[in-house]
């Protein structure tokens, strides 16, 4: 592997990581009788950079190495469902990830102007899916890596 | 539309291969649509000046998101125990 996908897969890990930990804070302050929706607001946007961050250097390190180097490793090794499930659904359920990030970001901002507890309480139910979503990623990808 | 597009470029061929030569790769083709469809949706929701309405909207993209997950993790499963 060289310097520049070490690089790519440890910025793809640590962004996620730090993301899916934002949207827990988001999560917690949105379940307050008063959040504070401009913090909310800008940690949410910064949630949002660090999945599409995370997603584009996954993306660069899946298309240039992984499916070539990492791949048949996986599937002639012990745990070859580590790719044939794990990795799969992970790359796959990533896709939405951003999307819903980008969403919870853009109630957080209307919210700023709108506070509305109907629109709180569902934001805070989105957020929750994006929680279970991301930790469910991330430990995926601890498997992944562990198969190796 | 993600999860759609996910299990139809796994059971046909030929759309996974239209992904690749499009996009270079099938996995930032579903990306570049996916993206696509999200911009589409979120301009024509944003003409929505209810904040109730959007509360509605945000609670049945969550039940969405829940149900695509489901079924791209269903699916990728039954793959697995080679079911389909």
């Amino acid at each position: 592997m060289t310097t520049t996908l070490a690089v790519m897969l440890s910025i793809h890990v640590i962004g996620g990581v730090i993301a899916i930990g934002i949207h827990n804070v988001v999560l917690m302050h949105l379940l307050k009788k008063t959040p504070d929706y401009v913090f909310i607001s800008r940690i949410a946007w910064s949630a949002v950079a660090l999945f599409f961050l995370s997603w584009a250097t996954s993306a660069y390190y899946y298309v240039t190495y992984y499916g070539t180097a990492v791949k048949p490793r996986i599937i002639a090794g012990a745990a070859p469902f580590a790719h044939t499930f794990f990795m799969e659904t992970k790359e796959h359920i990533f896709l939405v990830l951003p999307f819903v990030a980008l969403s919870i970001a853009l109630c957080a901002s209307y919210l700023r102007t709108n506070p509305d507890d109907a629109l709180r309480k569902s934001t805070a139910f989105l957020t929750f899916v994006a929680l279970g979503i991301g930790v469910a990623t991330a430990v995926s990808g601890m498997l992944v890596s562990g198969s190796i | 539309m993600l999860a759609v597009l996910i299990v139809a470029a796994e059971e046909v061929p030929a759309l996974k291969d239209w992904l690749k030569a499009t996009f270079y790769h099938h996995w930032l083709g579903k990306g570049a649509l996916a993206l696509g469809v999200f911009a589409v949706v979120s301009v024509a929701l944003s003409k929505q000046r209810s904040a109730t309405r959007l509360s509605t909207v945000i609670f049945f993209e969550a039940i969405a998101v829940c149900v695509s997950v489901g079924i791209i993790a269903g699916f990728f499963l039954l793959h697995l125990l080679k079911l389909v």
